[in-house]
């Protein structure tokens, strides 16, 4: 290209009235070899802009991050499936706190190996991060709160089956009964399963718990970061 | 399958998003972690997907929006690690023979040392190649204000490299 045209675009480039292709003319002009020796220092205008654009994550980003999400995505189709929430994605809504989503995913995932396998071990667990170095403290202490308060506000908890180990162990249940205790699970595994059936259900009623103060978490960040923002 | 969908057009955006991320927070693993958050949510919100306009417009102003967030809180705090902001983008320069290792160094510093609007401004148009239109909404500003930061910021890098050799002149 000749010079001229050139010094016409660098002009132009300088107050900042250059189109996105002139620009692009520009970089392609600076990026071969020959050049006029005054224009040497703007060769490295359009060189450190190259070089910048060329800053990439670390290699080992992409694959954690695809765990990452499989991850989430496992854990939201777990939700639906086995329980009857139906906000299982909100639970990894963004916010700080970045642990929920991998302890909801563990929490769900290993409940449902235990039962379903029975004694065998589950899967080697990922490593949990339960607070990011973003997360305060408070943040933590809010959801705990929050999800124990909301899960009392549920009402009365669905009638226990006579099976239930739970109500078995009841001091108010009759003295006519407890002798049934011992006799109703020889078989340990059964007895786990249930315990198990029993911490699961739990579980899913934290979760719920937690779902709805996440939101209202989720509500109270973005009125917060707008009301900054303005 | 979402997935595949994420694959394809949003999981190919996590370079641009950490650039942006790397240009406000001036360290690398601050800026993995928050392009990492963003992309988690836009995943969780997967079923909103069809109705937004830009997929990636709505990730390049979340990750500022993170990003910012987070500077403000390192301020609030005042443990502002002063050395991670002299962290520098690893050295990938294809020219570096070519160039002149001094200047490039006195460029990038000027950069970073730009008001933090000129610095997304120039980071969006000179590196990004978005345009005035595309940034203006981006950074919620009117088009005459990002001509005034792109134009102020190219000056900064202008004053820079002329500075000392005295080639002001010559390069009008």
């Amino acid at each position: 290209m000749e010079k001229a045209t050139i010094a016409a675009l660098l002009e132009k480039y300088w107050r900042a009235e250059t189109t996105v292709e002139e620009e692009r003319q520009l970089a392609d002009y600076f990026r071969q070899s020959s050049i006029p020796p005054e224009w040497e220092p703007l060769r490295n205008v359009f060189a450190f802009f190259e070089a910048e654009a060329q800053v990439t994550p670390g290699k080992e980003f992409e694959e954690k991050l695809m765990e990452r999400i499989r991850q989430i995505g496992d854990a939201s189709a777990d939700l639906s499936a086995s329980t009857d929430l139906s906000a299982g994605s909100d639970l990894s809504a963004g916010t700080n706190l970045s642990a929920r989503a991998d302890l909801s995913a563990r929490a769900n995932l290993s409940a449902r190996t235990n039962l379903s396998a029975g004694r065998q071990s589950a899967p080697p667990p990922a490593p949990v991060r339960l607070l990011s170095r973003r997360t305060p403290w408070w943040a933590a202490a809010a959801v705990i709160i929050l999800a124990l308060g909301i899960s009392r506000l549920q009402g009365p908890r669905p009638a226990v089956t006579p099976a239930h180990p739970l109500a078995q162990t009841a001091p108010a249940f009759p003295s006519s009964q407890v002798t049934t205790i011992k006799d109703t699970y020889e078989d340990p595994q059964q007895a786990l399963a249930a315990i198990q059936k029993a911490l699961h259900t739990a579980a899913s009623k934290i979760n719920h718990g937690k779902t709805m103060a996440q939101k209202q978490i989720d509500r109270m960040n973005d009125g917060w970061q707008s009301a900054l923002t303005n | 399958m979402s997935l595949d969908l994420f694959t394809q057009r949003i999981l190919p955006m996590k370079d641009r998003l950490f650039r942006f991320a790397f240009r406000l927070l001036r360290n690398v693993q601050e800026a993995e972690d928050m392009v990492q958050d963003v992309m988690v949510r836009v995943w969780s919100k997967r079923e909103e997907w069809p109705l937004w306009q830009s997929v990636e417009a709505y990730c390049m102003t979340a990750i500022r929006n993170s990003c910012l967030d987070r500077i403000r809180k390192k301020k609030l705090l005042s443990v502002q690690e002063e050395k991670a902001l002299n962290v520098s983008s690893p050295d990938k320069d294809p020219y570096e023979n070519m160039m002149n290792k001094e200047i490039l160094t006195r460029i990038r510093k000027c950069v970073d040392a730009l008001p933090e609007n000129q610095q997304q401004v120039v980071h969006l148009r000179e590196i990004e190649g978005f345009s005035y239109h595309e940034i203006a909404e981006l950074l919620d500003m009117s088009l005459e204000q990002v001509k005034i930061n792109l134009f102020r910021g190219r000056n900064a890098i202008k004053n820079t490299i002329t500075k000392e050799e005295g080639l002001w002149k010559k390069l009008q």
